[in-house]
């Protein structure tokens, strides 16, 4: 693998996770994460909505006016969700059914926003596909640690299967003041991890 | 680039997207609505068991709007019927004042005012506290089945806390009061629209 893909995994993945390094998307992270089961299906969408607005923006950038990119942004990932959107609805609709409202919230998650500013407007197609690829990546992990967390404590089970026998619940972190904690649990870990990487952001 | 050509691209482009998206929904469009369908009739059987009828309930509606009914947008009502005739409706009822905002239900009545079943559709409660009126969370919806204004008096159709006949649940009171009221108020409508629900004129 060479050194540009290596840095873009190792950026996506640990340096610059969305989640808890660069703080990005936290409307979708917080509001999604309340149980195991919603959090995978929120992290599939996003994973898939990245690459397709990384690699639409890669390819379309020659193209593009530099004035008029923002908005250019906002169309190509608001039609990549709705398309998304549309895919589900028709072919698996009770998956569909239980994203809900989740689906559309992948449009305000500013991880696509800025990975389509920062890096696959000005990257060519394969280097912004991984990284939509590995950032997208990045964001799951997250929002996976955090969705198994708040159920584990919440109600005691994963993915809706009970693992403690007897557990009476901590509701706390299923709302949203414990998302936000648990949260700040894991960037202040993360901070501590990462106390001596003084690599610069890219 | 002039300002002008700019522009014109960047219209192309939009419309293009549109096209592409105006495409996939012209594509996927059938399936959804065979899909919502589906889904639409899953959940009338689970109110309302599929040998009770023999129509097509889905397209036999009425669409009525009533304060009693807890939203002033017109709810449509299905017609379950056995060789012609009205043997039960189903329809939706809002409960407005749940504790995080509208809850919304699914209800069967027979043509003797006796519910057949209900489940909440969409609610916003707290999970794990507000949200035992899911039937995988709780039996406790099935408390209303068979229920009607004949076998509650007006002052039983209330939860035990407020001396009435549904059970409360711990910590949450609000929640199951709303429901219990909404579906009172439900029945009070199929009873003053007994006529208009139940007459047996085609659709």
């Amino acid at each position: 693998m060479n050194q540009q893909l290596r840095d873009i995994m190792i950026n996506g993945l640990w340096r610059q996770d969305p989640g808890t390094r660069q703080l990005l998307g936290l409307c979708p992270l917080l509001a999604v994460s309340s149980s195991a089961l919603n959090a995978l299906w929120l992290s599939g969408a996003t994973v898939l909505v990245l690459i397709i607005s990384n690699g639409l923006i890669s390819l379309l950038r020659p193209y593009i006016a530099k004035e008029l990119r923002i908005p250019f942004f906002i169309i190509i990932i608001a039609s990549s969700v709705t398309i998304l959107q549309l895919l589900l609805q028709a072919y698996t609709f009770s998956l569909y059914e239980q994203l809900g409202l989740f689906l559309a919230l992948i449009t305000t998650n500013c991880t696509i926003m800025a990975r389509a500013e920062a890096f696959a407007a000005r990257q060519p197609l394969l280097p912004a596909l991984w990284d939509g690829l590995m950032q997208g990546l990045g964001f799951a992990v997250i929002l996976m640690i955090l969705g198994c967390l708040r159920e584990f404590i919440a109600q005691g089970s994963l993915f809706g299967i009970p693992l403690l026998a007897t557990y009476s619940g901590f509701l706390l972190a299923t709302l949203p003041p414990g998302a936000f904690m648990l949260l700040a649990l894991l960037i202040a870990l993360k901070n501590y991890v990462m106390r001596n990487d003084t690599a610069k952001p890219t | 680039m002039t300002t002008f050509q700019k522009i014109t691209a960047f219209v192309g482009y939009t419309l293009l997207i549109a096209m592409l998206i105006s495409g996939i929904t012209y594509l996927t469009q059938q399936r959804i609505v065979t899909n919502q369908q589906h889904a639409l009739q899953n959940a009338l059987t689970q109110v309302l068991p599929a040998d009770e009828y023999d129509n097509d309930i889905t397209k036999d509606t009425l669409f009525i709007t009533s304060h009693l009914l807890g939203s002033d947008q017109a709810q449509t009502i299905y017609r379950a019927r056995k060789n012609g005739k009205v043997v039960a409706v189903i329809f939706t009822v809002i409960a407005p004042h749940g504790y995080n905002g509208a809850i919304k239900l699914l209800i069967g009545v027979r043509n003797n005012d006796q519910i057949t079943g209900v489940r909440a559709i969409a609610h916003q409660e707290t999970p794990g506290l507000g949200d035992k009126m899911e039937v995988r969370h709780s039996d406790w919806i099935y408390s209303f089945n068979n229920q009607s204004l004949q076998t509650l008096a007006p002052h039983e159709w209330a939860v035990k806390k407020d001396a009435g006949h549904f059970d409360a649940w711990t910590g949450a009171t609000i929640t199951p009061r709303a429901i219990v009221s909404a579906i009172h108020d439900a029945l009070q409508y199929v009873a003053i629209h007994q006529h208009e629900l139940f007459g047996n004129q085609e659709p």
